[in-house]
C-alpha cells in the first residue's frame, strides 16, 4: 500500500473506538557498502469489545552493490522488492480475569524467498498486576529459491518458544526477563554466495557453493530494567546473551534515556553495543591442504566474529487539540566491524525513520 | 529449550518472591503508566531496528520488548 494512500486514510478516518490507532511509517537504511533499503509500512489496530485486532503491511525496496553482490555468482547491482503482511488478535478472556490470549500470522514475499510465521501466545497478570507472565510459540516456514535457477528450491522450518516475566519492583521500576529457545531445520545457506577454496600450489581459488549445517539450535536470554528517574526523565538498561550449536555466542548491552519535554514532546537517546564470536566452521579463508573441500563453508561475514555499535535519537511530537496525532522522527547510526573478514573490515549505516500515527478513539 | 524453561521458571519464582517485598498499589503506578515506561515506547522504530539487527548481525532473539507488563489499571 503506497504511503500516500495510507496518509489519506489517516486523514479521512473518523474517530472510532477507544485505543484504536493507525500508523504510517517510512524507514530508510543506507550504508557505505552501497546498499539502500526504503521501507514504507502501515499498521492499524482496533479494539472491538475485549478483542484487539491488528493488521500491518510493509514493503522493502532494496538496491545496491554490496560486497556480497559483487563477489557473488552474478556480480551485477541488485534491485529487489519484498512485501510483508501481518494480521493478529489479542483477547482478554473475561473482563475481570488477567488472562489474555493472542495470535498472529505474517507472510513475507519476494521473488526468491517466501516466509510464513504463525504465533500463539498467552499472558497472565498476577499479584494485583505486579507480575506478568507470558509465553508464546512461533512456527515458521521459509521457501528459498534463486533467480538464476528456477528449479532451485529449498525449505527451512522454525520452531520457537518465548517466555517472559515482567515485575513491578517499586513505584518507578519495572524489570523484564525474556528467554527464547529456537530450533531451525533446513537450508540455512545462500544460493547467491560462493566460497573461495584456495590450494597452496594453485594460483586461483575454486569457487564452491556455500554449505552450512542443516540444523541450528539456539537459546537467548535478555533482561531489561525500566525506571522513572524523575518527573520528566526515564531510563532503561538492557542486556542479552545468546548461544547456539554453531558455537556462536553473543552479548548485547543497551541503554536508553527519555525525557518528556513539555506536554507534547517526548525525546529519547539510545546506545547499543553488540559482540559475537564466530561459528566453529567459519574461516576467513578455506584452504585445501589435500583433504578436499570442507564439509561446511560460508562466506557470510555475519557468521564470523563481529561487533556493532548503534546510537539513536528519537523525537515524538503530539499534535492536535485532542492530541490524537503523533509525528515521530528517529535517526540512528550503525557501525559494524568484521573481525575476521579480509574483504571488508567495517561498515557504517544510517537509519532514518519517519512515522505518523493517529488515535482513532475518544482517548489518544 | 528445556534449559530455557528451567531458567524461566527460576526467574519467575524469584520475581514472585520479589513482588512480595514491595507492594505497589494501583494508585501509585502513575509513573509506570507513562508512555516512556512502556515496553516499546515507539513500536514502529523498535520493530524496524530489530529487523535491521536480525539481518546485519549473526544472532537474534529474546528482545526484551517481549516483556510488557506495567500493571496499569
Amino acid at each position: 500500500m503506497r504511503l500516500q494512500l495510507t496518509l489519506a486514510l489517516l486523514l479521512a478516518a473518523s474517530p472510532g473506538r477507544a485505543d484504536s490507532r493507525a500508523d504510517a511509517t517510512l524507514r530508510v537504511y543506507t550504508d557505505d557498502d552501497d546498499m539502500t533499503v526504503v521501507s514504507p509500512s502501515v499498521r492499524a489496530e482496533a479494539e472491538v469489545g475485549r478483542t484487539t485486532i491488528e493488521a500491518s503491511a510493509t514493503a522493502d525496496a532494496v538496491t545496491g552493490a554490496s560486497i556480497d553482490v559483487v563477489t557473488s555468482a552474478s556480480p551485477a547491482a541488485i534491485s529487489e522488492r519484498r512485501v510483508e503482511f501481518g494480521v493478529g488478535a489479542t483477547r482478554t478472556v473475561t473482563p475481570t480475569a488477567p488472562l489474555a490470549l493472542s495470535g498472529s500470522l505474517h507472510g513475507s514475499f519476494e521473488v526468491d524467498h517466501e516466509a510464513f510465521r504463525g504465533e500463539a501466545g498467552a499472558s497472565v497478570e498476577l499479584l494485583d498486576r505486579q507480575l506478568t507472565l507470558g509465553a508464546r510459540y512461533t512456527g515458521g516456514r521459509d521457501a528459498i529459491g534463486t533467480v538464476m535457477d528456477p528449479s532451485f528450491e529449498r525449505t527451512r522450518v522454525l520452531h520457537q518458544v518465548t517466555t517472559t516475566v515482567s515485575v513491578i519492583l517499586d513505584r518507578r521500576t519495572i524489570v523484564d526477563v525474556v528467554v527464547e529457545g529456537t530450533t531451525s531445520r533446513g537450508y540455512h545457506a545462500s544460493p547467491y554466495r560462493r566460497v573461495p577454496l584456495v590450494a597452496p600450489d594453485w594460483p586461483t581459488p575454486t569457487w564452491l557453493a556455500e554449505e552450512v549445517p542443516a540444523t541450528r539450535r539456539s537459546i537467548a536470554g535478555a533482561g531489561r530494567l525500566r525506571r522513572a528517574l524523575g518527573e520528566t526523565w526515564f531510563g532503561a538498561l538492557g542486556y542479552r546473551v545468546y548461544r547456539d550449536d554453531w558455537s556462536i555466542t553473543s552479548q548485547t548491552a543497551s541503554v536508553d534515556a527519555r525525557r518528556q519535554l513539555g506536554a507534547r514532546v517526548l525525546a529519547g537517546v539510545g546506545a547499543r553495543a553488540y559482540h559475537q564470536t564466530g561459528a566453529d566452521f567459519y574461516r576467513a579463508a578455506y584452504v585445501d591442504d589435500g583433504g578436499g573441500a570442507p564439509r561446511f563453508r560460508t562466506r557470510d561475514r555475519t557468521l564470523g566474529p563481529m561487533r556493532t555499535l548503534f546510537g539513536s535519537l528519537t523525537v515524538d511530537v503530539t499534535l492536535g487539540e485532542r492530541r490524537a496525532w503523533h509525528a515521530l522522527v528517529a535517526g540512528g547510526v550503525l557501525a559494524s566491524w568484521f573481525l575476521d573478514f579480509p574483504p571488508q573490515a567495517d561498515r557504517h549505516a544510517l537509519l532514518v525513520t519517519l512515522s505518523l500515527s493517529r488515535a482513532l478513539g475518544g482517548e489518544p | 529449550m528445556i534449559d530455557g524453561a528451567g531458567i524461566t521458571l527460576r526467574i519467575a519464582l524469584a520475581a514472585t518472591l520479589a513482588c512480595g517485598c514491595v507492594r505497589v498499589r494501583p494508585h501509585e503506578r502513575e509513573r509506570l503508566a507513562h508512555p516512556a515506561m512502556q515496553g516499546a515506547a515507539w513500536p514502529a522504530v523498535e520493530r524496524a531496528d530489530a529487523h535491521v539487527f536480525s539481518v546485519r548481525e549473526g544472532t537474534e532473539g529474546a528482545s526484551a520488548e517481549g516483556g510488557g507488563g506495567c500493571g496499569c489499571n
